[in-house]
């Protein structure tokens, strides 16, 4: 299909018709900038949220008054069910040392403490298949009823909410992803379309000498592709752009101590590469279709 | 003109051709044989770019069967109709040469479309352009031809690929009584080779030049056939 008759064919229409194919062009890369925005965010939600559900544990504070034995036979009891790992017992003192560690830059609130306002605690762990809202709810809820325990912590409310922006995020890049799909389509079938009529007469004669249609669908074809593919790659360049300038500011005031953004992945990127030029070549099939059935 | 009395390759069996309510062509029935060179000619509305319309499958016939080279046209489908074009060699009143292309690309076209190489079209295109006299304008667009440039240019893209039937629609109609004669020694020339030559012509004085058979047409029908 692509020879050099043909790619001729195509970059001569490209240059009669230059104001209509940079409308085309942008269209496609405006596309790709949103829809690869809502990629990126939704990529780098879900990343955060594998690392929590990694990282995920209850904290059960211990009442102040009770036994080591108790302590003990509480950590053994919460480790028999059937959604614990491993229950680690951490001490007030070692658990005041851990939270001095982590938050250096307050370091003289806590040398004006007298005692040691933290409990003993136990950190429970759960299994692969049980790091989930679900089983994290319903585990907290059997530990609370020991006697022994005074407070069982998880983030209940900003995980529940953290779940509900991931999900809407995925959910609304698919949406966006699809609305802008049809759009582009469409748009690159009109500007076809018009490149079509404006060489109807080209076209008919092109017929009447012995064209056959794979002949005249030809540098349309190329076209779309063209469309497609470039405006892909100009989106995803502005997108990563766009995306370094916006990392540089915002990670090291911001994300380190969550997590690294990162842009998307070589898969990602060739997936949207691949949709794009898809766009550019089904919004071709469209207008020649209908426009050869006509002629 | 050719006397090799073969087998028909054009065949018209009682055409009609109405627009809307219109009679463009009414009972007409021809056969023209291959080798032969035919005027098709009649008044200004007479019907004779109706009637090569129908042959070069621009239009199709209201009623009959007109049949190419055995071919009932009928019965082939759109999608199908390049094949038998490619049969033909059409030179158009109006040149109809592609403006955006140049007169080597205008003319190449045919055999591209054909799927002939790059470097076999070069040769036969730059023979051609040799052979109707204008190679040395290959590279120019045809707006910036004279008439008698752009004609021959339709008369090599009509020729190039080697057609069985070139069918011209005035083809000196525009052109001063020299390169009308340039023009028809050509396509005598392809005659002379066995090429099928068919001619619509008001011109008495193209008709009386050439040995070749008459077909007169008035008001869409055949109102007198000579050889």
């Amino acid at each position: 299909m692509i020879n050099s008759s043909n790619f001729k064919r195509c970059v001569n229409d490209i240059k009669n018709n230059k104001f209509l194919h940079a409308i085309t062009f942008m269209t496609v890369l405006l596309s790709i900038l949103i829809v690869g925005t809502f990629v990126l965010f939704a990529s780098n939600a879900g990343e955060l949220l594998d690392r929590w559900k990694s990282g995920i544990k209850i904290i059960v504070y211990l009442e102040d008054n009770i036994s080591s034995s108790e302590k003990d036979r509480t950590r053994l009891e919460i480790r028999d069910f059937e959604e614990v790992e491993d229950v680690l017992y951490v001490s007030g003192q070692k658990g005041l040392e851990e939270l001095k560690n982590q938050m250096t830059r307050q370091k003289a609130i806590f040398e004006n403490l007298k005692t040691n306002p933290l409990p003993d605690s136990l950190e429970v762990f759960l299994k692969k298949d049980k790091k989930n809202i679900e089983s994290l709810e319903k585990l907290a809820g059997k530990i609370e009823q020991f006697q022994s325990v005074g407070e069982v912590e998880y983030g209940k409310e900003w995980i529940g909410r953290f779940v509900k922006i991931i999900s809407f995020s995925r959910l609304a890049a698919i949406s966006m992803g699809a609305v802008f799909f049809m759009v582009t389509v469409f748009i690159v079938a009109n500007t076809i379309r018009l490149a079509l009529y404006s060489r109807k007469e080209e076209i008919e004669i092109m017929q009447l000498v012995g064209a056959d249609n794979k002949f005249i669908r030809a540098p349309f074809y190329i076209q779309g592709l063209l469309h497609g593919f470039s405006g892909g790659v100009g989106g995803l360049l502005l997108l990563s752009v766009l995306f370094f300038i916006f990392a540089s500011n915002i990670s090291q005031d911001f994300t380190t101590f969550i997590i690294k953004i990162k842009f998307m992945s070589f898969k990602s990127v060739l997936i949207i590469l691949f949709c794009s030029t898809l766009v550019g070549w089904l919004g071709c099939y469209i207008s020649l279709k209908q426009f050869l059935k006509n002629s | 003109m050719t006397t090799t009395q073969a087998q028909p390759i054009v065949r018209m069996f009682n055409i009609y051709k109405r627009y809307e309510q219109m009679p463009a062509l009414s009972d007409i029935s021809i056969d023209i044989n291959q080798g032969e060179l035919v005027f098709i000619t009649g008044p200004s509305g007479a019907g004779k770019t109706t009637l090569l319309k129908l042959l070069y499958m621009a239009e199709t016939a209201t009623a009959g069967q007109l049949l190419i080279g055995g071919v009932n046209l009928s019965r082939i489908k759109s999608s199908g109709l390049y094949q038998l074009r490619r049969k033909f060699g059409i030179i158009f009143q109006d040149f109809k040469l592609i403006p955006s292309m140049t007169v080597f690309e205008n003319v190449a076209i045919v055999l591209e479309a054909a799927g002939e190489k790059k470097k076999i079209i070069d040769k036969k295109v730059s023979k051609v352009l040799r052979t109707v006299g204008i190679e040395d304008k290959k590279n120019l667009y045809p707006p910036s031809l004279s008439g008698g440039e752009q004609q021959r240019a339709a008369v090599a893209r009509a020729v190039i690929g080697e057609p069985d039937i070139i069918i011209a629609d005035e083809p000196t109609g525009s052109l001063d009584p020299e390169s009308a004669r340039i023009i028809m020694d050509l396509l005598r020339e392809f005659n002379e080779k066995g090429t099928t030559l068919i001619i619509a012509t008001h011109s008495q004085e193209l008709i009386n030049s050439n040995r070749g058979r008459v077909i007169r047409l008035k008001k869409g029908q055949i109102v007198e056939a000579l050889i």
